[in-house]
């Protein structure tokens, strides 16, 4: 993680407020930057538009689907805790809500999904374990590098109890709403 | 996998800390990322506490001693807080802070943060063109002089036991006899 000091050096680690400060001041740049651990982690560029392609793909089946049930966010950004700040590429969130235009709740999200290129192994590993640890009940991964969902739920400690692998030819569905249905031949189009 | 960590200008770290967002002590700012000073100890405040002394009654307002008070601009990316500073007072820093053009001599007491002292610090020390370092070596009771900076170290070093006294190389009157900073002289 620090490729040049030394590890007994510990890195600062910023609050979610202080992060929100840095955010309101203009330090930070207005997309692309996370809190996770309290440590500012750049999200990774996508070099081609398969990325933001599948989103929109994505975004458009679940819309259709929604029938006043959810909001479907894609850019939010999510308190997890106290150190960490997530920006999901979507975010299922139950409806009806109170006001949704301020904060929402990690205890209203249904599910968080994240489009997978080159963050695959960040998105597997640590982005998991926050938000099996923030309680987030449904995790998917769209993997475009092998053309795969990866599916977590029941969220325990920092990890899910139960996950599947499901590729093209399969459709999956958010556990809250089982008639929602993602077709993953359309979204590795 | 490795995390791509958000770095941060020396701009951007003091108006950070302008906007008091960061703990106004114990961080400085390295290759861009906010590190944590490690907690000092007694052995070190005691070092530091005598280093400081013997600094100060010895200056003849020929340098300032800034102990733990220098935030110095080292590189667009790099502002660390040495535990001392010796600045010339060759002018007035009443109202601009001194810069690395400033200083004569950095002084860093390590215990567990030896390594970082002697490794990254002392490699962004040389490359802004400090002209003499110390580190002050509290695991070892010893210490760590180096002078003539290059782009990635110094071109002189040597190792100084307790029993001996060193100055820095612009003062050269100016003595430190080690043991006392060690607790060695009783």
């Amino acid at each position: 993680m620090l490729e040049g000091l030394e590890p007994e050096v510990q890195l600062y680690r910023y609050t979610v407020e202080q992060f929100l400060g840095m955010a309101e001041a203009g330090i930070l740049p207005e997309r692309g930057v996370e809190l996770i651990e309290g440590l500012l982690v750049e999200m990774s560029p996508e070099v081609n538009n398969r990325h933001g392609e599948t989103r929109r793909i994505l975004a458009e089946m679940l819309l259709d689907q929604r029938h006043g049930r959810y909001a479907a966010y894609p850019s939010l950004s999510l308190r997890l805790g106290p150190r960490d700040m997530v920006d999901p590429d979507f975010v299922l969130v139950r409806l009806p809500q109170g006001d949704l235009s301020g904060e929402v709740s990690a205890a209203d999200v249904a599910l968080i999904i994240e489009v997978a290129g080159s963050s695959l192994d960040y998105d597997l590993r640590e982005k998991r374990e926050r938000y099996a640890a923030a309680r987030i009940p449904e995790y998917w991964v769209i993997d475009l590098q092998s053309d795969l969902a990866h599916v977590f739920w029941d969220p325990r400690g920092d990890g899910y109890d139960a996950c599947r692998v499901a590729a093209i030819g399969e459709t999956i569905a958010p556990r809250e709403f089982p008639d929602v249905s993602v077709d993953l031949a359309q979204v590795f189009a | 996998m490795a995390l791509d960590l958000h770095g941060l200008s020396v701009e951007r770290y003091e108006q950070m800390a302008e906007a008091g967002l960061l703990p106004e002590r114990g961080i400085e700012l390295i290759d861009g990322l906010v590190v944590e000073m490690s907690p000092k100890g007694v052995r070190h405040a005691y070092a530091a506490d005598m280093l400081n002394k013997m600094l100060v009654l010895q200056s003849h307002d020929r340098y300032t001693v800034c102990a733990d008070t220098l935030s110095l601009r080292l590189g667009p990316r790099d502002e660390p807080e040495p535990d001392f500073a010796l600045v010339r007072a060759t002018r007035s820093y009443a109202r601009q802070r001194a810069t690395v053009a400033d200083v004569a001599l950095i002084i860093e007491v390590a215990d567990s943060s030896l390594r970082f002292d002697l490794g990254t610090k002392l490699r962004k020390f040389a490359g802004a063109g400090i002209p003499e370092y110390w580190v002050i070596n509290l695991k070892a009771n010893r210490a760590h002089l180096f002078c003539d900076p290059l782009a990635g170290g110094y071109r002189k070093q040597r190792i100084a036991v307790a029993t001996e006294t060193i100055s820095p190389r612009e003062y050269p009157n100016v003595a430190i006899p080690l043991a006392r900073l060690f607790g060695e002289d009783a």
